[in-house]
């Protein structure tokens, strides 16, 4: 997810190098209910993609003040509860002044909101608003109270008609019914005793934010009111159909752009002197071109086993000078996309070992961790001199020098220099610009290669490539590193998914018990 | 996207939303004795990414000191000459909540960011889990805790800084990254960066242009403020309700969401509506600045907003940042304000907007290459031009923050004089190291501290000195805050004063 990050959210603290992801644990389904372990998901603040997004689905606003309110990220996805269930002062101060714009900005043109035009119709806009504010109905109590609230700010705030709507819609977008994602258990005590099956809400909830980043549509919306949406073939079917939706795009945005760190190449910085065709717009077309790669395997038919083999589009003209060098099927796969191949680079030049973690990282959620007290060393000052960096490959061979070091850069950097031939933007060459030829063959495990697609071809052997995506979606949508208990229900959804694309991945995740129902540890009492 | 520099349309009532009164009464008796004197303020100021050894130029030898004429300002420090004479630059003095030594513990940018002002070692307070961030209580935050200051100003801190770009975060929390300040150990103070919402905070405040001294407030404004302060109530009030009845129906796990969400609120709810003086500054006065520009919050590690993207300019953004703190000391909106110059493991561009005249007074020297502050200033040649510049850049954005407060009046002196402004950095250099850190003291804090000069304590392990016993020093001399003990020693010492710098 993040260039110069060691770990990742692919790290579970399952794995280690070089092993395989164990695949023997028993799937939980018809397992005793007093051991089954969904776990359960803190109730968390949306995110700032995910606020945008539901105001502007919300409130049909152009606005996107979730940009001005602070971030916080930590280990893991932008999803993690752990940090979105704080709030500090200048969040909540920041979410105040974004509920005053916004409600600014929507009452502009109150009639596209609702048709509400005196005190009459009040409790339906409560009812039908808030229902979709708090992605759930309200109760009469809460309807009531709202309605109360409009009446005394007719009464003694000064305010009309338009005004007291607009005041009851700022405190609703104010409430922690709407800034939070919340599942909330009819009985505590009852959801750490057993497993508590979601409702239709819930769950209309986890899929819609997990597809879209944003709140459920009405049909959605519907489907949990009737009680469809438990269906396990119910929420399949809306699987597909929220892929397809414009709105679909976002899990490849924010799902696929952090697990690949795709988002960050939009803030890459490469040097203009040394690479003359470096653009921002060149950059956003990186990030396009990823985005079209990863929704062949999410919509397209493409499987996953094709993550390291697929074609790439080497005829986008807006990447013609990344790809103008390249001999006649030179790169394929995942490894050749521009946007890796310039995300892991710096500035200035490749960065082998950095390409190297992350190749694995996000490819085989194995994580690197750089050993306990040791002091990693830059590049530039490898071998006690402090030298321009000319041929990286020489460079790093000195560097690897340090026994302490050679056990990481064992694994990491054939992966790099096997992409040595692809500079710092992607670019095909053959030579370093101190004339020194490139050589990128090397021996990953045991297996030689001589260039990108035979490396390629060893790495999607990997026994983990498959459990991979599992964890990733599960980590993404259930907003939690994944711990122990999570791991056979990963494992189950990686079995049964048996390959094919992320879209099946998704429906194997909605039908997972981990989706599906809740359960609280005994420290929640 | 957004476009950086054009304003929203904001349709609020700005400047009309009053501060509430500051019930002496109720003060703890140590809050009373500072509210009746001249009021002191605490502005640390963090840059990151250490500096190059050219900082220490001209730097007295260990254990030694130079003063007055014999203590001179190098080419990085030069731009606080027109504040030479309250200044003193602290040399060698170590952060040892953890070790560095040689065949020691790696010193991750994060990592010291984190100690920087809690002086504690995080990865070994539990680190960044992905389920939690660990620190300690910050500097800053024991001041305004143990004098109370969010009794005695309408915002008892704030926190800021420009990281419009932040770098890589070294596999850790942004908490460890993007944070100085620590209200506990676990609730870090994330700075903001967008000057609008400063502003706003600082409006919705009370902050209202006064002449010093004056303060009757306009009939139809204040009850153009009864009247928004009544409705922020009633939006507030319902708000909190919700969170406090939702809190009784989750589990324990889920209450701490909603009671920090309670906490935030409420604060707001102190903020937005409370009716009473009109907050017009101390014997400063207060001058309300133009309504600022807005800049996004940054979404995470290595995304955000570089030199010239969307017309985003590090310069202007410097300039207002430097306005609104000046804006909130004259206001007496606060007086402790923590200020991140950059994020840490800063990737900024800076080459491309240093003004000529840091290169010119660099004898003409420029960054050479990429210019990335991390990659290629911090980890390039020794003393490269990039590296100097930036620091020079750094040094000079706080100088202007100085000559701010200096152009002050109060009592006798300036505002300045009654402040300390402690620019600090995180690491030593391109080693990473946390020894030896480059520390300059600005305003003596009301005649506590020495000024123009230059104290050098000891590399030599045995008789090292540490900056938790600088804030420590800071806290108890200059603020009276009756501090016992302050941040971790790997060996365990306790803290003592740093009677070196004391006047």
């Amino acid at each position: 997810m993040d260039p110069g990050n060691p770990t990742n959210p692919n790290d579970m603290n399952m794995d280690g190098i070089p092993d395989d992801m164990s695949v023997t644990q028993t799937p939980p389904q018809g397992v005793d209910p007093t051991t089954l372990n969904p776990g359960f998901v803190l109730a968390r603040r949306l995110n700032n993609t995910e606020y945008n997004n539901t105001v502007r689905d919300l409130l049909g606003t152009a606005l996107r003040p979730g940009d001005f309110i602070q971030a916080t990220t930590i280990t893991g996805f932008d999803t993690n509860a752990s940090a979105l269930s704080g709030i500090n002062t200048a969040i909540a101060t920041g979410y105040f002044q974004a509920a005053q714009d916004l409600v600014d900005d929507v009452f502009q043109n109150r009639a596209a909101l609702t048709p509400c035009n005196d005190a009459t119709c009040v409790q339906g806009f409560v009812e039908t608003f808030g229902a979709r504010a708090y992605r759930r109905p309200l109760d009469t109590t809460e309807v009531q109270r709202l309605v109360g609230i409009y009446n005394t700010a007719v009464a003694t705030l000064g305010l009309d008609h338009e005004g007291a709507l607009k005041h009851i819609t700022k405190i609703m977008l104010l409430s922690p019914h709407f800034l939070y994602r919340l599942e909330v258990d009819p009985e505590v005590a009852g959801a750490v005793a057993q497993p508590r099956p979601l409702g239709g809400y819930e769950l209309a909830s986890r899929l819609s934010y997990t597809l879209w980043s944003s709140m459920p549509d009405a049909p959605l919306s519907q489907l949990a009111a009737s009680g469809e949406l438990v269906n396990v073939a119910t929420l399949q079917q809306q699987v597909d159909r929220l892929l397809t939706d414009p709105r679909g795009r976002a899990f490849l945005d924010d799902f696929f752009g952090q697990w690949f760190s795709i988002r960050q190449v939009l803030s890459h910085q490469a040097d203009p002197d040394l690479y003359p065709s470096w653009s921002t717009d060149l950059r956003a077309a990186m990030a396009q071109d990823a985005n079209t790669f990863f929704a062949q395997f999410v919509t397209g038919g493409r499987a996953w086993t094709e993550l390291l083999s697929a074609p790439l589009d080497t005829t986008n003209p807006a990447l013609a000078a990344v790809y103008a060098n390249d001999p006649a099927g030179a790169r394929s796969g995942f490894l050749g996309l521009p946007a890796f191949l310039t995300l892991t680079s710096r500035a200035e030049r490749t960065a082998p070992t950095f390409r190297g973690r992350v190749a694995l990282e996000s490819v085989l959620c194995t994580k690197i961790e750089v050993p306990a007290n040791l002091m990693v060393p830059d590049l530039a000052e490898a071998g006690g001199d402090q030298v321009e960096i000319t041929n990286v490959r020489e460079k790093l061979e000195v560097h690897r020098q340090d026994q302490q070091c050679a056990s990481c850069h064992a694994i990491l950097d054939p992966i790099g220099l096997g992409l040595e031939n692809y500079d710092a933007i992607g670019h095909y060459r053959t030579s370093y610009e101190n004339g020194d030829p490139v050589v990128a063959n090397g021996d990953l495990m045991g297996a030689p290669f001589t260039n990108l697609n035979e490396l390629s071809a060893i790495l999607s052997t990997d026994a983990r490539l498959l459990p991979c995506p599992s964890k990733m979606l599960m980590s993404y949508s259930l907003s939690r590193i994944l711990g122990p208990t999570d791991e056979p229900y990963a494992t189950q959804m990686t079995t049964t998914w048996a390959g094919g694309n992320i879209g099946d991945l998704v429906k194997q995740l909605v039908a997972n018990d981990t989706f599906r129902f809740r359960r609280l540890p005994a420290e929640a009492l | 996207m957004h476009k950086f520099m054009t304003r929203r349309n904001i349709l609020r009532g700005a400047g009309v939303v009053l501060a509430m009164p500051v019930l002496h009464s109720l003060m703890p008796r140590g809050v009373r004795a500072q509210a009746q004197g001249l009021p002191k303020r605490f502005i640390p100021v963090y840059y990151c990414n250490g500096v190059p050894p050219a900082w220490w130029d001209g730097a007295p030898p260990d254990n030694s000191s130079l003063f007055d004429d014999g203590f001179t300002l190098n080419a990085l420090t030069g731009p606080l000459e027109a504040v030479k004479a309250k200044t003193l630059i602290v040399s060698r003095l170590g952060n040892w909540a953890f070790h560095s030594a040689p065949g020691g513990l790696e010193p991750s940018h994060s990592r010291c960011c984190a100690a920087t002002l809690t002086c504690v070692d995080t990865d070994a307070k539990g680190g960044d889990s992905g389920d939690s961030t660990t620190n300690s209580i910050s500097a800053d935050q024991v001041i305004v805790q143990n004098l109370n200051l969010g009794m005695v100003t309408p915002i008892g801190s704030m926190q800021v800084g420009l990281g419009s770009f932040p770098g890589a975060f070294d596999a850790r929390s942004y908490a460890y990254n993007q944070v100085v300040s620590w209200k506990s150990a676990t609730e870090p103070l994330k700075r903001m960066v967008n000057p609008k919402a400063v502003f706003d905070m600082m409006v919705g405040a009370g902050a209202m242009t006064a002449a010093p001294e004056q303060a009757t407030p306009d009939p139809a404004a204040m009850q153009a403020a009864q009247l928004a302060a009544a409705r922020n109530q009633s939006v507030l009030d319902a708000v909190i309700e919700d969170a406090e009845g939702l809190k009784l129906r989750l589990s324990k796990l889920d209450q701490q969401a909603m009671d920090q969400f309670l906490t935030s609120f409420r604060e707001v709810e102190m903020q937005a509506t409370q009716v009473g003086n009109i907050l017009t500054g101390g014997s400063a006065g207060c001058q309300v600045i133009p309504e600022p520009m807005v800049v996004p919050e940054p979404g995470g590690p290595m995304q955000g907003l570089n030199q010239g993207e969307e017309g985003y300019d590090r310069q202007t953004h410097a300039n207002v940042m430097n306005d609104l703190i000046a804006m909130a000391i004259q206001c007496d909106v606060t007086r402790v304000i923590s200020y991140m110059l950059d994020d840490a493991r800063s990737e900024f561009d800076y080459n491309a907007f240093i003004a000529e005249e840091h290169r010119t007074a660099l004898g003409g020297m420029d960054f050479g290459g990429a210019s990335n502050f991390h990659g290629s200033a911090q980890h390039g040649p020794e003393n490269n031009g990039g590296y100097q510049l930036i620091t020079r850049w750094f040094v000079d954005t706080v100088a202007k923050l100085a000559l701010k407060l200096d152009a002050m009046p109060e009592g006798d002196g300036t505002v300045l004089d009654n402040t300390v402004m402690l620019m600090v950095n995180s690491q030593h250099g391109a080693n990473h190291d946390n020894n030896d850190l480059p520390v300059v003291l600005i305003g003596s804090g009301g005649g506590v501290l020495k000024q123009n000069g230059h104290v050098a304590y000891t590399l030599t392990e045995a008789s090292m000195r540490h900056t938790r016993d600088l804030y420590y020093t800071i806290q108890n001399n200059v603020f009276g805050a009756n501090v016992a003990s302050f941040g971790d020693h790997v060996s365990g010492e306790p803290n003592a004063a740093l009677t070196e710098i004391l006047a």
